[in-house]
C-alpha cells in the first residue's frame, strides 16, 4: 500500500491510505452531485409550474419540437455513459490506450450532441422562437399557442437546454484534459482510477439530466384540453 | 491532559526552538495565496470578511445617519435604496455566511477532528478565490452606481425593471454561492472521512456537529438561490421570461424559490455561532456540555426543520393561506431546537466555576441577545401579527437580534477564544472585557428602540418618516447606539493587531480548555500534529485536578 | 508482475466489472426510452378510465413518463456511477439528493390551495376564490358583473 507524505505517490499527505482517499473522493463528488441536482431542480419546479396550468399551449407550442432529433441525443448520451464507464474499467485494469480510445469517443458523443443541437436551436430562431421583442407572431409556427405562454415554454426550453448543454461542453472540456494526461502518462491518471471516475460520475449526471429533460420537453402527452377540444 | 498526542515541543520551551508553525513555513506571498493549508486559507477568510464587514457597517452608518431626520435630508430615495441594498447584500452574502464556518471552522474542523487537513485542500483554496471573486464583482456593482432592488432581489422589478446593476451584482452572489458550496462538500467528507481513530461521531465536539449540520444546508439550499439568480439574470441580459407576469409567469414563484434558500441561509448564519457557544460556555465554565446528545441533534434537526419553514417570509405575499398556517405551525416548532441549546447552555452554566473572560461574556451575551431575536420571532411566526409587523423595523430588530447579537457575537467569542491558538498570542483580556460590555450595550440601544419603532408602525427601507415624526427619538436613539457598536467593533482590530507584535506568546492551551485542538502547539504547524492523535476520552472530559490547575494558570496571568 | 491488472485492481478493494454488465445496462436503458417514446402516444384516458377522465389520463401519463425517467436515473446511478458497490455514506448522500428534490416541490402546496381560499369578491356580497383579477384589462369588457365568480381572471394567467 502506497504510505502518505511521500512526494510521487498518489495519497495525499491528509490520508492514511489510498482507500480512505478514495472513499472520501467519491462522497466528496456524490455531495456535488447532490448539489447539481438542487440547481437542476430549481428549473424542473419551474417547468413544473408553468406546465400544470398552461398544459394546451405548451402542449401546441412543443410541436415545433422534433422528438426525433431529441431522441437521437437521447441515444447518443446514453452510449456515450456507457463507454464513459467502460473508459473508468479500463483505467481501473490501467489499460492506457483503450482508456484513450474509449474518452475520445465519448467528447466525440458529446460535439455530435453538441452539433444536433445546434441545428436544433437554429432552426428555432430561424423561425423566430427566441423569446423577446423578436418572438414571432406566426399561429402556425407555434400551432396556435398562446403567444405569452410560448414564450414562457421557449424561455424554459431554452434556459433548460441551454444550461444542460454548458455543462456538456464543461464535460468534454474536462475529458479532454483527461485524455491529455493518459496521453502523457501523469501519474495522477496512471496510478490510481479514481480521478478518471470522478470525471466519469460527472458525464453520467449530465446523462441523467438529458433523461429527464427528454420526454419532459419533446414527449409530451396530449392534455385533455386538446383532447376534448375546449 | 486527556488524550495519547505527544506533544514534543511547547513554544513556553526555551531550550528547544520552536519548530516551523503554519504561519513561519514559508513567507512569500506565493505561499500564501497558492496554500493548501487550512490555516493560511482560514486567516486569508478572516482578511477578506472583516474587510466586508467594515464596508458593510459604513453603508449602516450611512443608514443610520440618513434616519435621524424624518425628512431624509442626507440621501435621496434612490440612493438609499442603493445603500441599504449594499448594506444588506455585503453583509449576507460577504459576511454573515462566511465569518463563522469559513474562517472558524476552516481553521478549527481539522483540529479537533485530529485529521492533518480538510478532506479537498485545494477546493478549500478555490471557495476562497471564489468567496474573493464574488466580493469584488458585488463591490463593483456598489460602486459603478450600486443596486436598488434590496438583497431580496424581489422580481419583477429586479428582473425586469430596475436600471442598476443587478446583473453584476447577482454574478457575484451567485460566485459567492459556489463558494458556500465547496465549504460545505468539503466540510461534510472531512467530518464523514477524516477522523482520527477513536473520535466516534459522539466525542466530537458541538463546533464540529455545528458545522457538519451547516455544511449540509450550505450543500442542499443554497444551489437553489444559484438557480433563482441565474434565473434572474437570464431574464435580464438574455431575455428568457421566467418570472415575467405579463406574459404569464410568476413572481411569487421568484419568492418561493429565494427564501427556500434564504432561509436555511440564516441557519447557516448562525448554527456556526451555536457551535462556537458550545464551545466556550463548556470552556469558562469547566464542565462537558450538558445533554450533548441533545444539542449535537438539535443542531440536525435545525438543518432540516429549517427547509420548511420559508412561507413565513411570504405571508403577506398573495401566497395561500392554508400554506401560510402551516409554515406559522412548523416555524413555531423550530424554536424548539434553538430552545433546547440555550436550555442546555444554561444548565451548563449552572454549578459551573465560571470564569469571565471576553468569549464567555461575548458567550453570554450572545444567550441573552438570541433570546430575545428568538422570541421576538415567534412573534413574527403568528401569521395575524406578522400581517401587522411585516416590512417595519420590528422585522429589522429581530432579525439584527439574531443575526448581530447572534452570530456577529458568537464570531467574536469564537476569534477571542481560539486567537491564542491561531496566532501564538495573547491579546489584553482586560480591554476585550470591557469592550464585550460595549458591544452588547451599544447593540441593545441601537436595535432595542427599533422594536419599538417598527411596533409603532415605522416602515422599513423608507428614507423618510415625516408623516410620523413620532418615530424620530427612536432613531436617535438608535444611531447613537450604531455609533457606539461601532467603536466596539473598531476597538478589537486595534488590540488583535496590536497582540500580534506585542503580546505575549501563548503556550499551547493558555485557556485550560478541553479539545484536540489545544493539544498542539500554537499557532500549530502545518501537518497540525507532531504525532496522530488517538482519542480515548470522552469529550468535554473536563475534570477537577486539570481544572484547578488551568484556574491556577489563569490567576497566575493576571485574568 | 505476476498478477494480472485485473487482479491488481482487485487487490485494491474495489471490484472491476465486466464489460457485459455495462453493455446490458445500455441496453436496458435504450429499451426504456423506446418505452417512453410510446408511453406518450398512449391516451391513458381511453385505457384507464374508459374515456370519461382525460385530466386523470393526463396525470398518469406525465406520471408513467416521469417514473420512467426516475428508474432509467436509478439505473445509471446504481450501474454505471457504481454506486452499488460505494460505501453507505456514499449511497446516504446520493439518495439525499433526489429524496431532497420533492421537499423543494412542496411549493405547489400553496398554489394548490389557492383556489380554496375563499375571500370577499370585487362585487359587494359576492365571494371570490383568492385568485386576484385585472382590473381594467379590456379582455375583461366582455364580462358580465353577474358571472363575477367565474369570468374575472387574468385570462393571461391560470396563475393569479
Amino acid at each position: 500500500m502506497a504510505a502518505h507524505g511521500h512526494a510521487d505517490s498518489p495519497v495525499k499527505f491528509q490520508y492514511e491510505d489510498i482507500d480512505q482517499q478514495n472513499d472520501t473522493y467519491v462522497i466528496g463528488m456524490w455531495a456535488f452531485m447532490v448539489t447539481e441536482i438542487m440547481f437542476f431542480g430549481g428549473l424542473f419546479l419551474i417547468y413544473t409550474l408553468y406546465r400544470m396550468n398552461y398544459q394546451g399551449d405548451w402542449w401546441k407550442a412543443h410541436e415545433h419540437l422534433s422528438w426525433q432529433m431529441g431522441g437521437i441525443n437521447t441515444l447518443n448520451l446514453l452510449v456515450s455513459s456507457m463507454l464513459m464507464a467502460l473508459a473508468v474499467r479500463s483505467a481501473q485494469l490501467k489499460e492506457r490506450m483503450k482508456v484513450i480510445g474509449l474518452l475520445s469517443m465519448v467528447v466525440g458523443c458529446g460535439a455530435l450532441f453538441m452539433i444536433i443541437k445546434y441545428f436544433e436551436y437554429s432552426s428555432k430562431i430561424a423561425d423566430r422562437l427566441y423569446p423577446g421583442p423578436n418572438f414571432t407572431l406566426d399561429p402556425t409556427v407555434l400551432h396556435g399557442a398562446n403567444l405569452d405562454h410560448a414564450q414562457l415554454f421557449y424561455g424554459l426550453y431554452f434556459g433548460m437546454t441551454g444550461l444542460h448543454g454548458v455543462h456538456v461542453v464543461v464535460g468534454m472540456i474536462l475529458i479532454s484534459m483527461l485524455i491529455k494526461f493518459w496521453w502523457q502518462r501523469k501519474k495522477v491518471v496512471t496510478e490510481d482510477y479514481i480521478p478518471t471516475e470522478l470525471i466519469g460520475l460527472y458525464w453520467h449526471f449530465v446523462d441523467i439530466v438529458w433523461i429527464f429533460l427528454y420526454p419532459l420537453f419533446y414527449l409530451m402527452p396530449k392534455p385533455y384540453s386538446v383532447i376534448g377540444g375546449h | 491532559m486527556s488524550t495519547t498526542v505527544k506533544t514534543p515541543i511547547s513554544t513556553d520551551d526555551a531550550a528547544h526552538p520552536p519548530k516551523l508553525n503554519y504561519l513561519t513555513n514559508g513567507h512569500s506571498l506565493r505561499s500564501w495565496l497558492l496554500t493548501e493549508d487550512h490555516k493560511r486559507i482560514a486567516i486569508l477568510y478572516l482578511i477578506s470578511v472583516s474587510f466586508f464587514f467594515m464596508l458593510g457597517g459604513a453603508f449602516a452608518g450611512m443608514i443610520r445617519w440618513e434616519l435621524t431626520s424624518p425628512a431624509g435630508n442626507f440621501l435621496e430615495s434612490d440612493t438609499y435604496n442603493r445603500v441599504f441594498t449594499a448594506h444588506g447584500a455585503i453583509m449576507v452574502f460577504l459576511f454573515l455566511l462566511v465569518a463563522v464556518p469559513a474562517v472558524l471552522g476552516n481553521f478549527l474542523v481539522p483540529l479537533m477532528i485530529g485529521a492533518r487537513d480538510l478532506a479537498f485542500p485545494r477546493i478549500n483554496l478555490l471557495s476562497w478565490y471564489l468567496y474573493t471573486a464574488a466580493g469584488t464583482l458585488i463591490l463593483i456593482s456598489v460602486v459603478s452606481g450600486g443596486v436598488d432592488a434590496g438583497w431580496t432581489f424581489y422580481t419583477p422589478y429586479s428582473s425586469l425593471y430596475s436600471n442598476s446593476n443587478v446583473s453584476l451584482c447577482l454574478v457575484g452572489v451567485f460566485l459567492g454561492g459556489f463558494s458556500s458550496i465547496t465549504t460545505g462538500v468539503n466540510f461534510i467528507a472531512t467530518v464523514h472521512r477524516m477522523r482520527a481513530p477513536g473520535m466516534t461521531w459522539f466525542r466530537l465536539p458541538l463546533f464540529v456537529w455545528a458545522n457538519y449540520a451547516t455544511g449540509i444546508i450550505m450543500m442542499l439550499g443554497t444551489p437553489v438561490v444559484a438557480i433563482t439568480l441565474l434565473c434572474v439574470i437570464f431574464e435580464r441580459t438574455f431575455q428568457l421570461p421566467i418570472f415575467s407576469p405579463e406574459l404569464g409567469g410568476d413572481p411569487i414563484l421568484f419568492q418561493h424559490m429565494f427564501w427556500f434558500y434564504s432561509h436555511p441561509a440564516v441557519y447557516i448564519m448562525v448554527l456556526p455561532s451555536f457551535g462556537v457557544i458550545s464551545e466556550v460556555i463548556s470552556a469558562f465554565s469547566r464542565k462537558r456540555v450538558f445533554g450533548y446528545h441533545f444539542v449535537a441533534f438539535s443542531s440536525l434537526a435545525i438543518a432540516f426543520l429549517g427547509f420548511l419553514v420559508w412561507g413565513h417570509h411570504m405571508f403577506v405575499s398573495s401566497q395561500s393561506m392554508y400554506q401560510g398556517v402551516a409554515f406559522s405551525l412548523i416555524t413555531f416548532l423550530l424554536a424548539v431546537p434553538s430552545a433546547i441549546k440555550i436550555f442546555n447552555w444554561t444548565a451548563t452554566m449552572a454549578k459551573g466555576n465560571i470564569h469571565l473572560n471576553s468569549p464567555m461574556i461575548y458567550a453570554i451575551g450572545f444567550m441573552g441577545l438570541f433570546l430575545i431575536g428568538g422570541l421576538t420571532g415567534l412573534f413574527l411566526a403568528a401569521m395575524g401579527l406578522d400581517v401587522h409587523l411585516t416590512a417595519t423595523y420590528f422585522i429589522v430588530a429581530h432579525f439584527h437580534y439574531v443575526m448581530v447579537g447572534g452570530t456577529v457575537m458568537g464570531f467574536m467569542a469564537g476569534l477571542h477564544f481560539w486567537w491564542p491558538k491561531m496566532t501564538g498570542r495573547l491579546f489584553n483580556d482586560n480591554i476585550a472585557k470591557w469592550n464585550a460590555v460595549v458591544v452588547f450595550l451599544g447593540f441593545n440601544l441601537t436595535f432595542f428602540p427599533q422594536f419599538i419603532s417598527g411596533w409603532m408602525g415605522m416602515p422599513r427601507r423608507y428614507h423618510y418618516y415625516y408623516f410620523a415624526p413620532e418615530y424620530q427619538i427612536y432613531n436617535i436613539l438608535s444611531t447613537m447606539g450604531a455609533t457606539v457598536l461601532g467603536v466596539g467593533f473598531v476597538v478589537p482590530v486595534i488590540y488583535l493587531i496590536k497582540s500580534l507584535f506585542t503580546g505575549e506568546k501563548s503556550g499551547d492551551n493558555p485557556w485550560g480548555a478541553h479539545g484536540l485542538e489545544w493539544q498542539t502547539t500554537s499557532p500549530p504547524p502545518t501537518e497540525n500534529f507532531y504525532y496522530s492523535p488517538i482519542v480515548t476520552d470522552d469529550v468535554y472530559d473536563y475534570d477537577p485536578v486539570a481544572e484547578h490547575e488551568a484556574s491556577r494558570e489563569l490567576g497566575a496571568r493576571g485574568h | 508482475m505476476a498478477k494480472s491488472p485485473l487482479h491488481a485492481a482487485e487487490d485494491h478493494g474495489h471490484h472491476v466489472q465486466p464489460t457485459s454488465m455495462y453493455i446490458k445496462t445500455a441496453v436496458i436503458l435504450a429499451v426504456f426510452m423506446g418505452l417512453t417514446i410510446l408511453a406518450a402516444q398512449v391516451d391513458f384516458g381511453d385505457i384507464v378510465t374508459g374515456g370519461r377522465n382525460h385530466q386523470l389520463g393526463y396525470y398518469i401519463n406525465n406520471l408513467v413518463a416521469v417514473g420512467i425517467a426516475a428508474f432509467k436515473a436509478f439505473i445509471v446511478v446504481m450501474f454505471f456511477m457504481h454506486l452499488k458497490w460505494a460505501s453507505s455514506t456514499a449511497k446516504v448522500w446520493a439518495l439525499m439528493g433526489f429524496f431532497f428534490l420533492p421537499v423543494l416541490f412542496s411549493v405547489f402546496c400553496d398554489y394548490g390551495t389557492r383556489s380554496h381560499e375563499v375571500v370577499n369578491g370585487w362585487i359587494p356580497g359576492q365571494t371570490e376564490t383568492a385568485l386576484p383579477r385585472v382590473i381594467g384589462s379590456k379582455d375583461q369588457e366582455h364580462l358580465d358583473p353577474k358571472f363575477a365568480n367565474e369570468q374575472n381572471r387574468n385570462p393571461k394567467s391560470n396563475l393569479y
